[in-house]
């Protein structure tokens, strides 16, 4: 039935008849050389290390799970094993059959040598563009706001990736929108990625392994978010002996706990992070209660627990089952003596987070397949409750009525999804992916209950009731994925990365499906010097629908709809990488994005509290972004860092009969940013004290600047004689075009030091070791714009009106403790 | 209580020098003329002239001087009997099926105009005001039967009363006595406005409790109407010694959707959406809104309400 079925198979006909034909080509008297590389202390498995034939020059990264296959021809190999912090292993062994060699390597700090430097995705090698991969340790080390490390912060501090406002996680990437970027946590999606409405990013460092960052040019397995791909892998934990750290700062408490369970088969991991700002400022809301008719209990937490547990059944198979929670609670009690005869309870409590539960299992198929089986569910779900009470102190008295009140309002995402994931190593020159996701969505947006009871305490009869329920309605939605992919090394100066991705959404009787082709390649123009290009075509089924460019937990993420299409991205990138011998890293990227069915408000509109048909709420029109983006990073020695620097336009067009905006006119988008500087620098003194510091720098938000104003219609209620002809009737605010005004400049400097120190162990006791950190977030105090307001005050010279700018974060020193053991 | 109060004043102190001034280099672009005019059937008939202002000035609008304004009532042409500042007004009271075209000549800015059809007085009965003592708040209930004037025009109630102590509980719509919907604040558009300048009776302001309906009552058939209102027996003075009264208009398209627009523009959800343009029917290099409305005023009169027999 379907029409796009036979086209698409053919496609994939094709791609996989060029795959056969390639790999088969190459093919002869060779043997597979496979297995997993992890750290000598943990056990860890290590992501991208380089594995790599000296004699040949053939080599293969880690996948996601530490793997590696490298089919060579028969001969003596000289394997070279190399990871950025590890000291580099040298294997010489004669190749005669299939054979599996597990590399366990030694940290450069625990052996007291030279930082070896590492393989990056985004290196002069690789055939990937628009990707990084994060050094874990090295966005640790980032300074940043109260202190605390924070994922995606230091993310957007790389060139092409934008913040929101003022010390907010908003994740804005080449142009796209902050619904566009996909989170994956240990491969599942991760619909709430902030805390406290935005200021702090939902994953604990403590648990994180490592972080791959796609901007474009998205390998044929990812789908689902036009902007970007945030990979996120979390610790499989120490299966060598239990160990782990607690630290203390200004705003929360973390706790992160590893080893092994009865033998080096079995291991956990366990994270956990809170905030404890409700008990600090306890006093200060008991003191805005004090001397006052009712007494006050409000606060503000967020937390999130991180568990993994993985099961080695043999060298061939493992089996991992993860664990994530993480929420944001507001709470409020009120109590009033409202007359001497009742007391009257108000209680709002607001939950709101992601649950996400997965088992996966790895399974070596052949030294030349590896397998991936994953099962997972997420929940994403937002509670508000209003309780008001009103309870009868002296049931002798005939009418003291009690009553009670309560409104639940509750929305959340349920998905159950099913993935498989297959590598095929045929050869050395080909390295394929291939797999299918399925996913159920169960949208539940907006459900609110209200209950109304009310009775006369004494006589106990019920004098009015109210039971109702609004908007149950469930929408279901089924998304599905295929792809596959090979990443083949034509020649020593060509490799090329090719796939495709067939995606559908099934949604309302309403079927989107898309083939996603995606290609990228380099070219080596000399040692250490490639040329790159890339082009990607993504599909969105799903938006976010948000008030403010603040995280609200009053977002909601819908699915696209009859009326509303799924969301479109054409990508083009290329660049220059440069590898500046024993120095860094150079590279500069030009990309061109268009965008289409992107939805913006309808003037006047918002979804302020209210969802119900949001359809008629927003416009659909085009958008297209443009860039260079420049980096120059060492990631080796004692001075490591970044200097970033992006110059970039983002434009919006809404010109569709029935959804214009804007007189259909071009106008940037909220986030078009002419200018964006980032400088990070970590340099390492000694093994106690290291220190850090950040600049930043971007050219001011965009916002809608409405200039005039005029008289609104002024109405008689009887007469003529009601009306003061130069009396106040309100006005109405004439809008200018969008975004037509830019605010100041941002930028900031952030500092931090470190300070390290290791107690021996004694009498049988484990060593243990103590880090100080000190930060100082906006180092010169910086009045950076959060919000613009009009302002009109009264003064002898008559009313002022004036625009005042809101800054919310001054010069913000912290410490923060840290003891590992 | 002195740690508090140092910590009160540290977070004050922390979050006020957040704020400063901005000196922008903005420009005050050009100013545009605004005509508006709703003509009523209760008001001799006025249209107010004015420039707009930069958004920043704060000042009274600037009233168009120069004007030489005209009104055609079903070709019958009025000028005006004198200017009231910006007000220019006419000796002419509207009545229904009027058809009015006002002219505005400004030097410079060529011919403006805009015109509106009167529309008919809104057909319905006295309401009756029943008040309910047996729940925990007082509670009034209106209850009223509109006849929708075949489609033609659209109506607009409201409620008057003397002081803030009432607030909108429940407003419940009957469809031909089968269909109810509670849901008052999303299936109409509400608004509260403080006006002083309808002062009735020693200083004691007005509160006007708006009710637009939505489109989709608009649909040529009658229906029932009953409002609630709530009030604390603690805290409310008790309703029988207030005056209220309640107006219905029946308002022309052009003042609907005025009407409509404007009230959206200054609800909640405004803050956070980008300003939208407010509807206008004049024609020529100028803004504003020429719109008919018809009004009936009922002071009601409560009754307490009966129990209902089980």
């Amino acid at each position: 039935m379907n029409i796009f079925a036979k086209p698409i198979k053919r496609y994939f006909t094709v791609l996989f008849i060029l795959i056969i034909a390639t790999c088969g080509a190459a093919e002869a008297q060779n043997f597979t050389i496979s297995g997993t590389v992890t750290d000598s202390t943990s056990g860890e498995t290590l992501i991208g290390a380089a594995v790599m034939d000296l004699r040949s020059g053939k080599g293969a990264l880690t996948n996601a799970q530490g793997r590696y296959s490298l089919t060579l021809r028969s001969d003596t190999i000289h394997l070279r094993v190399t990871y950025m912090g590890y000291r580099t292993i040298l294997d010489t062994f004669r190749l005669t059959k299939n054979t599996h060699r597990n590399y366990s390597m030694h940290s450069s700090m625990e052996l007291k040598t030279v930082v070896i430097r590492g393989q990056r995705i985004d290196n002069a090698q690789s055939s990937q563009i628009s990707a990084m991969q994060v050094p874990i340790e090295q966005l640790k080390a980032v300074p940043v706001l109260f202190g605390e490390s924070d994922l995606v912060k230091a993310l957007q501090l790389l060139p092409g990736v934008q913040s929101g406002s003022e010390g907010n996680s908003g994740f804005y990437v080449r142009g796209g929108g902050p619904d566009e970027n996909l989170f994956l946590l240990d491969g599942v999606p991760l619909y709430n990625v902030t805390h406290m409405g935005g200021f702090f990013s939902a994953f604990n460092t403590d648990a994180i392994k490592n972080v791959t960052l796609y901007k474009g040019s998205f390998p044929a397995n990812y789908s689902g978010r036009l902007s970007s791909v945030i990979d996120v892998t979390t610790n499989n934990g120490n299966d060598k002996k239990l160990h782990g750290n607690a630290s203390i700062g200004f705003i929360s408490a973390k706790l992160n706990v590893e080893g092994p369970i009865l033998s080096e088969r079995t291991t956990f991991c366990f994270s956990a992070r809170r905030t404890y700002a409700d008990f600090l400022l306890q006093p200060l809301v008991q003191a805005l209660a004090e001397n006052r008719d009712y007494k006050l209990r409000a606060g503000y937490y967020f937390y999130d627990l991180n568990g993994k547990l993985t099961h080695r059944f043999s060298d061939r198979s493992r089996l991992f089952a993860s664990y994530y929670m993480g929420s944001d609670v507001v709470y409020t009690r009120i109590r009033t003596n409202a007359t001497d005869v009742q007391e009257q309870y108000l209680n709002f409590d607001t939950k709101w987070g992601n649950i996400v539960a997965s088992a996966r299992w790895n399974y070596e198929i052949s030294p030349r397949l590896f397998m991936n089986l994953t099962g997972a569910y997420t929940r994403y779900n937002n509670r508000m409750e209003v309780k008001y009470e009103t309870e009868a102190l002296a049931t002798e008295q005939q009418d003291a009525q009690e009553s009670s009140f309560t409104m639940d309002y509750l929305s959340k995402i349920n998905d159950f999804t099913l993935r498989s994931d297959f590598d095929l190593t045929p050869n050395p020159a080909h390295a394929v992916k291939f797999g299918g996701i399925g996913t159920f969505h169960r949208f539940s947006p907006q459900v609110s209950d209200a209950h109304l009871n009310a009775y006369n305490s004494t006589l106990m009869n019920d004098a009015f009731l109210l039971d109702t329920t609004v908007n149950q309605d469930v929408v279901s939605a089924g998304e599905f994925s295929a792809y596959a992919c090979d990443d083949w090394s034509i020649n020593d100066a060509i490799k090329i990365n090719y796939g495709l991705n067939f995606s559908g959404f099934a949604v309302e009787g309403t079927f989107y499906p898309t083939l996603q082709p995606r290609l990228s390649g380099r070219i080596m123009l000399s040692d250490g010097f490639s040329l790159k290009a890339g082009y990607s075509y993504m599909t969105q089924f799903m938006h976010l629908l948000s008030t403010t460019s603040v995280s609200m937990p009053t977002d909601l993420w819908v699915p696209v709809t009859k009326q509303v299409d799924p969301m479109y991205a054409h990508q083009v990138a290329a660049g220059l990488f440069y590898e500046i011998s024993g120095i860094a890293d150079l590279s500069v990227e030009a990309y061109y994005k268009h965008m289409d069915n992107i939805l913006e408000y309808k003037d006047g509109a918002s979804f302020f509290g209210n969802s119900e048909g949001w359809e008629d709420k927003v416009v659909m029109g085009e958008g297209w972004a443009y860039g260079v983006e420049l980096l120059l990073q060492r990631d080796f020695g004692n001075l490591t860092g970044w200097i970033g620097y992006t110059w970039s336009k983002s434009m919006r067009l809404f010109d569709r009969p029935g959804q214009e905006l804007n007189d259909k006119k071009p106008f940037p988008a909220k986030y078009d940013r002419r200018h964006d500087i980032s400088i990070v620098l970590s340099y390492k003194f000694n093994d106690r004290i290291d220190v850090s510091a950040t600049w930043v720098y971007s050219t001011g938000n965009a916002a809608t600047l409405s200039t005039q104003e005029y008289a609104q219609a002024q109405e008689t209620t009887t007469e003529y004689a009601d009306i003061d002809p130069n009396g106040w009737n309100g006005y109405i605010t004439l809008p200018g075009e969008r975004n037509n005004f830019r605010m100041p400049d941002y930028h900031r400097m952030d500092i931090g030091a470190n300070f390290h120190r290791t107690f021996e162990a004694r009498q049988g006791r484990r060593p243990l070791s103590r880090t100080i950190n000190v930060s100082v977030y906006n180092l010169y105090n910086r009045k950076n714009p959060y919000m613009i307001y009009e302002s009109h005050e009264y003064s002898y010279k008559g009313y002022n009106g004036a625009l005042v700018q809101l800054s919310i974060f001054p010069i913000l020193p912290s410490v923060a403790y840290t003891l590992k053991f | 209580m002195f740690k508090k109060t140092i910590a009160l004043l540290t977070i004050v102190t922390f979050f006020a020098s957040c704020e400063k001034v901005l000196e922008f280099d903005i420009e005050d672009s050009d100013r545009h003329v605004v005509i508006n005019a709703l003509p009523c059937t209760d008001s001799l008939f006025f249209a107010n002239i004015t420039y707009s202002r930069f958004f920043l000035d704060n000042q009274p609008f600037a009233p168009v001087t120069n004007a030489t304004v005209t009104l055609d009532v079903n070709g019958t042409i009025y000028s005006p009997t004198s200017r009231d500042g910006a007000n220019h007004l006419f000796a002419y009271r509207p009545t229904a099926g009027d058809t009015l075209t006002l002219h505005v000549d400004i030097p410079g800015h060529g011919s403006i105009y805009g015109g509106t059809r009167q529309p008919a007085l809104p057909d319905m009965q006295p309401p009756l005001a029943e008040l309910d003592t047996l729940m925990p708040f007082n509670t009034a209930e209106i209850s009223f039967t509109l006849n929708d004037p075949q489609g033609r025009d659209y109506y607009y109630v409201y409620l008057t009363e003397r002081d803030s102590g009432v607030q909108w509980n429940t407003f419940e719509k009957k469809w031909d006595t089968i269909d109810t919907v509670i849901n008052p604040y999303f299936n109409c558009v509400n608004a509260e406005i403080i006006d002083p300048a309808v002062n009735s009776v020693e200083g004691f302001m007005k509160y006007f409790n708006r009710l637009l309906f939505v489109d989709s009552l608009i649909d040529g058939r009658s229906y029932d109407v009953e409002l609630s209102l709530m009030m604390l027996k603690d805290t409310a003075e008790h309703p029988l010694l207030r005056e209220y009264s309640l107006v219905v208009e029946s308002l022309s398209p052009e003042a609907y959707r005025y009407t409509k627009e404007v009230l959206a523009s200054q609800g909640m959800a405004s803050y956070f959406a980008e300003p939208s343009s407010i509807y206008s029917n004049i024609r020529g290099e100028a803004l504003g809104i020429i719109a008919g409305i018809a009004r009936r005023h009922y002071p009601l009169t409560f009754v307490y309400k009966q129990p209902e027999e089980e």
